[in-house]
């Protein structure tokens, strides 16, 4: 028994689409000076961050984690839309099986990011104040 | 003897000497090179044959039939429904590949349809039978039965009293002019087909791939995508390397005056800032009206019969949207930009303006609304032949982008030179103090560069061969768009962040100074990327490729750097004790810093490797980097832009936070929505079927309108919904507040009135002259 190609396309979408949001959301979790990432260890000068190593960031830079999430959840929330159209328009069994399974992978990381997103806005407003 | 007054003296250089000569010199290499192009695209273009004959010599078309052709397919805006060369809309048909995988099927068919007849179908399309000496063509018997029977075809098809392909029912009813058309397409496919003399690839690189006439990707294209992904991987190494080991701009953490914002109430305004509250409603009005020409657009693909039962196709056919999409897209982004440098200019000068500059404002703004309303109607009036021999001055010109008629276009470039005149008269007493690489100048040039540039579009006549007219057009939409807005852009944000005095003049011009020379090293050469395929010789193919790559490392490292530029701001925030007025402002450019690197950086480079534009060039893969790219980077600019702005123009307790919030959230789901739930899946499954099936079968328009597209189609309506509603209408209420309020401002009295921040401590690293000469 096979998969209906749309089904198979629109569920290999919404699986990429949720690796989009999961790196948007890591995205939301770094410190907002690119320069103090990891991946630019090399290019750092030696012993010391390029940036103030002690800053606690600030707006706008307190936005950006939210505004990353919230691009993330809208991803994620299109491939659930996908997914259930996808579920109506092909359901036979191992359709229906294989297609439950993505949903509830993209239903699990929507719960997460707006976790996430809920306390980053925290977060925000509690800077904002101080 | 009258004694001449002394000239004042210039303030002195602020950026050292070596800055300078590198702008100069990678300028100069970038528009060496991109002469060097041009010349190449005169001299290596695809040659029109006088006559095209069969091998009797009997007359199938002539020249000047393909050229008329041309004209049929661009005063009809056949280049806003499909395309030729990959160029142009995405509903219709690509008439080169359309073209010539029926005529490869007929004349296979012709020959029998068994093995040897698919290698004599190769043959009769590859081997170029153009004599140069007596500028004729000679067709096979099956390539001359071909082209009979696609005149029929065509005329079928653009005459259909039933439309339901996007186009007005009987859209080109003449035979002759279906025929000319028909002409067109032929000498394209032949183009796309035919080896170039003492070449084994065709004069389009052997695009588009089609097995039945033996095109497939040619040593050129799959050797410079490898080799430009290896200058991306190595030029973002050793940028990175360099600027973050050395730190050479040095703006990391320093900067430690103190500083007050004013309130917005408190800020005097000159006349000409208060009229430039009516540019944005103007702005606002022509947002909403892209928005819904494009929601219209975008109905087509998924319900290609009209509009909810409305036969909308018999007076706004696709054609018309799109232009009038594609054109507002560039008219509601000038018309902020236009007014912003107009409200920036008395506080760069720090003094009150000359007289009329308010009224040559507002003669600026109904120039404009001539221009725009004018050209909109001369296209619609243009594909129903209301101008006859004139449709090229007043009509739809028809070149994507290039749409309105060129007595419009001349119109407009006259109105941009205007704008710099009244630059100019605000500027003139600040100009002749300062030294002439100092940063008023700088802005006075950038503005300069905006009529200059789009006045090169005059180059891409009708007339001309595509290749020609192409290369021109595209010193438009790439190089003005890309590199000179940009360039442009990135003067007016710092200048706004040096009039806020969150960041010092020298910081600002670093940026600045930075920002033309990676640009000029990448995106001037890097122009053809859009001429891998249209009839350009292959070395124009390589350096597109090899520099269009390097522009990704601008955006890379501008997106980087762009947040320690923030970073400074922040910083002054927090020492300030007065609210920082332009929150709003400001999270629109952290937008921009989004969109510019998914947008213009991912979706951009996705598309950008010749081996990846050969299968998706005019799939909706482009059109998801024009979406992402134009309204998340420009867009929001110019959204930010009038924010700005209109935090001035309008009373305190009339600016509204929640509306510019809603309309920031709502802009930027919507358009991530956009790029989500339709243009990038629709764009994968395109690609999948170009390079499974073949470029014409990606393009074809019964699989673009088929279940699974049109459903991507459909499912954009909610994202769409919320842009418009909760995006765009937000905005053209605060442009409508700004109009009803903006005489309720105090005027400037005073130069100190001009000020956006006070209590500035002195600089000790500064110029003579202290803190007002870094705001100013």
């Amino acid at each position: 028994m096979t998969v209906h190609p749309e089904a198979a396309f629109l569920s290999g979408y919404a699986l990429f689409l949720t690796v989009v949001a999961a790196a948007l959301g890591r995205l939301g979790r770094r410190a907002t000076d690119p320069w103090s990432s990891p991946m630019l260890t090399a290019s750092r000068p030696p012993g010391g961050a390029a940036s103030d190593p002690g800053h606690e960031p600030g707006w706008p830079h307190s936005e950006v984690p939210a505004f990353h999430l919230v691009v993330g959840i809208v991803a994620l929330v299109a491939a659930l839309l996908l997914i259930l159209v996808s579920l109506v328009r092909h359901h036979r069994p191992v359709e229906s099986v294989a297609q439950a399974g993505v949903l509830l992978v993209v239903g699990i990381r929507i719960a997460r990011l707006t976790r996430r997103h809920r306390a980053v806005r925290r977060a925000a407003m509690l800077s904002d104040h101080n | 003897m009258a004694v001449r007054e002394a000239k004042p003296p210039r303030n002195e250089r602020v950026m050292a000497k070596g800055w300078i000569q590198a702008v100069v010199l990678v300028s100069l290499l970038g528009f060496t090179v991109l002469g060097f192009m041009a010349a190449r695209t005169y001299q290596a273009e695809p040659p029109i044959p006088d006559r095209v004959v069969t091998p009797s010599g009997a007359l199938l078309f002539s020249g000047n039939d393909v050229r008329a052709g041309q004209d049929v397919f661009l005063r009809n805006g056949l280049m806003e429904f499909g395309s030729v060369f990959g160029h142009g809309g995405y509903l219709g048909p690509d008439f080169t590949a359309d073209y010539l995988h029926r005529a490869a099927i007929l004349v296979e068919t012709s020959y029998g349809g068994a093995a040897d007849a698919r290698q004599r179908t190769v043959d009769d399309f590859r081997t170029n039978t153009y004599d140069g000496a007596t500028r004729t063509l000679v067709y096979t018997e099956a390539q001359a039965d071909a082209f009979e029977s696609l005149a029929r075809h065509y005329h079928d098809f653009f005459a259909d009293p039933a439309g339901n392909h996007g186009l007005r029912p009987s859209a080109i009813a003449s035979p002759d002019d279906t025929r000319h058309l028909t002409a067109y397409f032929s000498w394209s496919a032949w183009v796309s087909a035919a080896e170039r003399p003492g070449k084994a690839y065709s004069y389009t690189n052997n695009w588009p791939p089609e097995a039945l006439v033996g095109n497939s990707p040619s040593a050129n294209v799959v050797v410079w995508s490898v080799l430009s992904l290896i200058a991306l991987l190595t030029g973002i190494g050793a940028l990175l390397a360099v600027f973050g080991r050395w730190n050479w701009l040095g703006w990391h953490g320093r900067d430690q005056h103190e500083l007050s914002f004013r309130p917005p109430d408190r800020v005097a305004l000159t006349h000409s800032q208060k009229a430039t509250a009516e540019f944005f409603l103007v702005m606002g009005l022509l947002f909403l009206l892209q928005s819904l020409v494009g929601v219209a657009s975008q109905h087509y693909r998924a319900e290609i019969g009209g509009f909810f039962g409305i036969d909308t196709d018999r007076f706004l056919p696709f054609n018309i949207v799109r232009t009038w999409h594609v054109q507002l897209s560039i008219f509601w982004v000038v018309s902020s930009f236009l007014a912003v440098g107009i409200f920036l200019t008395p506080m760069i000068a720090g003094h009150k303006e000359p007289k009329g500059q308010s009224v040559l404002t507002q003669l600026l703004l109904g120039a404009l609304v001539v221009v725009v309303l004018g050209s909109l109607l001369g296209e619609l009036g243009g594909i129903h032949g209301w101008f006859g021999g004139l449709w090229s001055w007043f009509g739809m010109q028809g070149f994507e982008y290039l749409d309105l008629g060129r007595f419009w276009q001349i119109l407009l470039t006259v109105g941009l030179v205007f704008w710099v005149v009244i630059l100019y008269r605000g500027l003139r007493s600040r100009l002749r103090v300062e030294h002439r690489t100092n940063m008023p100048w700088l802005f006075f040039y950038a503005a300069l560069a905006l009529p200059a540039f789009y006045a090169v579009g005059l180059l891409a006549h009708p007339r001309a061969s595509y290749a020609v007219a192409d290369f021109w057009r595209f010193i438009v939409v790439h190089l003005w768009v890309e590199d000179f807005l940009e360039l442009f852009t990135t003067v007016m944000v710092a200048y706004l962040f040096v009039l806020l005095g969150v960041v010092r003049q020298r910081v600002a011009m670093t940026v600045i100074f930075l920002d033309i020379i990676l640009y000029s090293s990448g995106g001037v050469i890097g122009m053809a990327h859009h001429l891998y395929f249209n009839g350009e010789p292959a070395e124009v193919l390589a350096l597109g490729a090899f520099f269009s790559a390097l522009e990704v490392i601008p955006l890379t490292f501008l997106t980087l750097e762009a947040w320690s530029f923030l970073q400074l701001g922040i910083k002054q925030e927090s020492k300030s004790s007065t609210p920082f007025p332009h929150r709003w402002a400001v999270m629109f450019l952290v937008a921009v810093g989004f969109w510019n690197f998914l947008g213009a950086g991912v979706f951009g480079f996705l598309i950008n490797l010749p081996i990846v534009s050969y299968y998706e060039i005019g799939t909706a893969l482009t059109a998801n980097h024009a979406h992402a790219s134009m309204m998340g980077v420009y867009g929001m600019l110019a959204i930010g832009f009038m924010l700005f702005c209109l935090r001035y123009l309008l009373p305190e307790d009339k600016w509204s936070d929640k509306a510019a919030r809603i309309s920031f959230w709502s802009l930027n789901i919507g358009l991530a929505w956009m790029c989500f739930v339709t243009l990038l899946p629709l764009g994968i499954v395109q690609l999948y079927r170009s390079v499974g099936r073949g470029y014409w079968a990606a393009r074809e328009l019964d699989f673009l309108t088929n279940n699974l597209n049109a459903l991507l189609g459909w499912m954009r309506l909610p994202g769409d919904v919320l842009f418009i509603a909760g995006g765009v209408l937000p905005l053209l209420w605060m442009g409508f507040q700004g109009v009803r309020y903006r005489g309720s401002h105090q005027d400037v009295l005073d130069d100190d009135d001009l000020l956006l921040f006070t209590e500035v401590t002195p600089l000790p690293a500064d110029p003579p002259g202290g803190a007002l000469i870094e705001i100013r």
